[in-house]
């Protein structure tokens, strides 16, 4: 008699427990630190980001940000724990774009591009045309016209494969004629050093991270609809003659089914932070080209980005 | 130059001495550590210099890095676990010494030996970083391979005892490695139907579970009730500068070199330098077969290397925005948050904060001699706890050391799993080395080769123009080649010895082997 | 271990490994297969030499025994079974609950100091309390460091 009192007392001691966390839900979000899940290593670019970020949400939450790093296979294990999050509202992290459309294509990745509640978008890095300061090509009409002249002899650089960067080289191959022979790096500081140590003579590559390497390269063009504030004299490739729009961008996002509410606080005081003039001239000093795009706007482009995709890599037949 | 007097008036102002002596007591004890990296240590103090001016936070950051990379000897010579992955070489003569009752001469060597390369890596970062830079650069894809297999033939001296089990060691140290994404056409491979293996097996939890797990069961599997006897012997000190200002001095000055050029390549790094000047060491040795059993000189090159690489890597990280390690990439990203762009004009433009940094790499060398000491004196002290007690605690910080790497609990067992393996290898005479090795450069080797294949495209030719193309990697051709026959040449030597035939005979005659 | 049995379990070993990345390697083309068939192909020569080796010897037979440590195999099963099932039970119970269990677990099993089990527990309990305090402050407090979360705390 006595187990089964005990059993009913622990069993409404439980109850009491839960109605309790349920309520939290209903109270003053946020009540306690959320953690922030980073799909790359500490210290990279995203984290860089999300770090000046936080700086900002401090002066308009009561809240911290705790950060919790899970890198691997190029974002998709963070981009896939932020998706089987619980949607309490306590997690929510960073992803990009194309990666998050690109790896549940070609990598059965644990995610879909309908698994997150989308907050906004904060970053817009276009790619660009690089070359070596001293390169004979002097701008990027000149590179298509080699290519053309002496095919497979031109050789690009790009981070990948499946990568942005493949995508955007995709996009190129397909919309002009330009046979060229592509080398796949592991990440940025490769593709930089191999640039300069001249065992490619041309790269697509982020602004962002050739931004660290500008003494030593020349931008011939931004696969951008507009000129960036970085680099204000260097034309989009629009501008030249050749329509190709290719960029990474950073946005953040919670999982799927949180609380309407919830969402709609992280949507504003994301927004205060990307407004915050402070913010702009950290990021600017830091070389990440801002461009904010308000949660809704980003999953309809989240969207156009996954046919695009699609239909890049079945064009290549790299879709199976 | 005009910046240096400046610079050193800087490191003298309290706080960052104070940041220099912190950095450097917590990066020790990080590296020691199994599990905690020196780029973990790095990475995680990265947020406390957001709230500090740049020079201060660099200094800060380099002296973590220089602490962690010393570090990884101590747990090296005391319990046979590489701290970092740059100490792996570190334990083949670190731990026959504390087995010997002798870790006090392994801890000083180590300690002095990392000294002395954190100096000559700064010094070249001092006076030959721009042409050390382009030099960097002459590495690319055909370069890097054959450093790789240049790295991996080492296998070959190191196991000269099993080449064949030495080169199978290796062999499935490679094959673990290309579990995960595959570098040259990215899709997922060896994944067992299990997804977050699609990030591959990490090389730091596969080392812990290879090298401290399985030696705690070895540890634990022995009768003993101490890891080892400790008798340390008034003067040990002296004993060391000797040997080390003695027979080491070209052996110190050729391990600092090589840790240098190989800190300058990105991708290669410190576990690399280590191991090819411990090579190199037991190779122009007289003596090789001292090595393994606590030789002083294969400590001296593994750990004057691996500190060397420092100074190196920050070679192209300041002048071209490279990084040339892990640890200088999460620097990168603290001088980028601070706005600082990195370039050949850092030295020019923002050249009192370079220099200061430069120069308390040289600071942070020298109180490293007091604080490394001091810190030694503390962790010998393991050696007079229980046994029992030891290894257990081995285990919980390897769980939290594995973990913390990306979160993850497959990490964890990846570890426990590796521990098995490495323990099986111990008993059956497969080399754990050899195995660590494969796992490191596997993806190098693989991801260099894909871009060789790539590259031939342009030169309308095979692979081999490729690499005939090069005259680096003929040169490394070459020593690979010799690399390989070293364990013939030292076998071939050593029957001439053993038959007493002084006559001298022309070299050529080795080379059938 | 005879040497002969040494090299055949470890060619063994070696041939296993080859196999079970064989069999895994179903779907693979191009060159992702390249890199991993040479390794598998050669570790399968390996294995097969290796083995061949260890019966050669074997069936000599005057190979002299190594003077290999004794090992207590008992010993060593505890802490691996020990291990195992404190990385099982962290995802339950938690980063310092599971230590904490583990720590003084072991301790009282392995441990070989004299003394009767009144002094053990005392001995144990003091170390996991030590090394709990020392976990949680060196890498909790000071490094930030994130522990592994159970389901329960």
């Amino acid at each position: 008699m006595k187990v089964r009192f005990l059993a009913r007392l622990a069993l409404a001691a439980l109850l009491v427990l839960g109605l309790a966390v349920a309520g939290d839900a209903y109270a003053k979000y946020p009540e306690k630190p959320i953690n922030m899940i980073i799909a790359f290593t500490a210290g990279g670019s995203s984290d860089v980001q999300a770090r000046i970020m936080q700086k900002y949400w401090n002066k308009y939450s009561d809240q911290q940000w705790v950060f919790v790093y899970k890198p691997g296979a190029g974002g998709a294990i963070g981009f896939g724990e932020i998706a089987n999050a619980r949607p309490d509202g306590y997690t929510i992290g960073g992803i990009n774009i194309p990666h998050l459309v690109l790896q549940p294509m070609v990598q059965k990745a644990m995610f879909s591009i309908d698994s997150y509640a989308y907050i906004c978008q904060v970053v817009n890095d276009p790619q660009a045309v690089v070359v070596r300061n001293d390169s004979k090509f002097k701008s990027v009409k000149e590179i298509f016209e080699f290519a053309k002249a002496n095919p497979g002899k031109l050789k690009v650089g790009l981070v990948g494969p499946n990568s942005g960067h493949h995508l955007m080289f995709l996009d190129v191959k397909g919309k002009f004629d330009f046979p060229v022979t592509e080398v796949f790096y592991k990440g940025a500081a490769d593709q930089n050093a191999a640039l300069l140590g001249g065992e490619i003579d041309v790269m697509f590559g982020n602004l962002n991270d050739v931004m660290r390497s500008l003494e030593e390269m020349t931008v011939l063009g931004l696969a951008a609809e507009k000129r960036n504030a970085f680099l204000p004299d260097v034309a989009t490739l629009r501008e030249q003659g050749f329509d190709v729009v290719s960029d990474i961008r950073r946005a953040y996002v919670a999982p799927k089914g949180v609380d309407k509410a919830q969402l709609d606080y992280l949507r504003e005081t994301f927004k205060k932070i990307c407004d915050d003039p402070e913010y702009i001239a950290d990021m600017k000093k830091a070389g990440q080209p801002t461009e904010y795009m308000d949660g809704d706007a980003f999953a309809a482009y989240v969207r156009t980005q996954n046919e695009f995709a699609r239909t890049m890599l079945q064009k290549a037949g790299l879709l199976k | 130059m005009e910046f240096i007097g400046p610079a050193i008036g800087h490191l003298f102002e309290p706080l960052n001495i104070l940041l220099m002596v912190a950095g450097l007591t917590g990066g020790i004890i990080v590296g020691a550590l199994p599990g905690l990296t020196a780029t973990m240590g790095v990475a995680l103090m990265v947020p406390a210099t957001f709230a500090m001016d740049a020079t201060s936070g660099l200094i800060m950051l380099g002296a973590i890095y220089a602490g962690a990379i010393y570090g990884g000897s101590n747990s090296a010579c005391l319990i046979c676990t590489p701290g970092t992955p740059s100490s792996v070489a570190t334990t083949f003569d670190g731990w026959p010494l504390c087995q010997a009752g002798r870790a006090d001469i392994g801890l000083i060597t180590s300690l002095l030996a990392s000294v002395f390369g954190g100096i000559v890596g700064t010094v070249f970062l001092l006076f030959l970083a721009a042409p050390l830079a382009r030099f960097a650069l002459q590495f690319g894809g055909p370069e890097n391979f054959w450093l790789c297999i240049f790295g991996l033939s080492t296998i070959a001296v190191m196991s000269s005892g099993n080449m064949v089990k030495g080169l199978l060691s290796g062999a499935m140290g490679l094959l673990v490695s290309t579990v995960g994404i595959d570098p040259n056409a990215g899709v997922p491979r060896f994944t067992f139907g299990y997804y977050p293996l699609v990030q591959g097996i990490e090389v730091i939890p596969a080392m812990i579970g290879l090298f401290s797990f399985s030696q705690v069961l070895y540890l634990i599997g022995s009768y003993k009730p101490f890891i080892a006897d400790y008798k340390p012997a008034p003067g040990a000190f002296g004993e060391v500068v000797r040997a080390l200002v003695g027979r080491c001095k070209v052996n110190l000055m050729r391990s600092s070199i090589i840790g240098t050029l190989v800190g300058m390549l990105p991708g290669a790094g410190g576990e690399i330098a280590s191991i090819i000047s411990y090579n190199e060491a037991k190779r122009w040795d007289k003596n090789p077969a001292k090595y393994g059993k606590g030789a002083v000189e294969g400590l001296a090159a593994s750990e004057s290397a691996n500190n060397a690489v420092i100074g190196g890597s920050l070679i192209p990280m300041l002048t071209l925005g490279i990084p040339g390690s892990a640890v200088a990439a999460v620097i990168l990203g603290a001088l980028l948050a601070k706005g600082i762009q990195p370039g050949f004009k850092v030295f020019t433009a923002t050249g009192d904060l370079a220099y200061t940094f430069i120069m308390s790499q040289f600071a942070v060398n020298l109180l490293m001699i007091p604080i490394g000491l001091l810190l030694a004196r503390i962790m010998t002290k393991l050696l007079s706890i229980r046994l029992t007690f030891v290894a257990i605690a081995i285990v919980v910080l390897s769980v939290i050391g594995s973990y913390a790497i990306r979160n993850s609990m497959l990490d964890v067992w990846i570890v426990i799993i590796f521990g098995f393996l490495g323990y099986f290898s111990g008993r059956v005479g497969l080399d754990t080395g050899a195995m660590a090795l494969g796992i490191i450069l596997g993806p190098m080797i693989e991801e260099n080769l894909g871009k060789c294949v790539h590259l031939s495209k342009a030169s309308g030719g095979s692979v081999i123009n490729v690499f005939l193309e090069s005259p680096i990697a003929i040169l490394l051709i070459v020593l690979t080649l010799l690399s390989l026959a070293t364990p013939f040449l030292l076998d071939w030597k050593r029957k001439r010895r053993d038959c007493g035939c002084d006559i001298a005979q022309p070299k050529e005659d080795s080379t059938h082997a | 271990m005879r040497s002969s049995v040494a090299d055949i379990a470890s060619g063994l070993a070696v041939l296993v490994m080859a196999g079970v990345f064989h069999a895994q390697s179903g779907d693979l083309e191009g060159v992702s297969l390249l890199f991993p068939r040479m390794l598998i192909i050669f570790m399968a020569l390996g294995g097969i030499y290796l083995c061949g080796l260890g019966l050669l010897k074997g069936r000599k037979g005057a190979e002299a025994p190594q003077d290999d440590e004794p090992v207590a195999v008992n010993r060593v099963v505890m802490i691996s079974a020990g291990a195992i099932a404190y990385v099982a039970i962290i995802p339950v119970l938690g980063f310092y609950l599971a230590s904490a269990l583990y720590l003084f677990g072991m301790s009282m099993v392995l441990s070989d100091a004299g003394g009767g089990t009144r002094k053990k527990a005392v001995a144990s309990a003091a170390f996991t309390v030590v090394l709990c305090l020392f976990v949680w402050i060196g890498f909790a407090m000071l490094l930030g460091v994130p522990t592994p979360e159970g389901m329960l705390f």
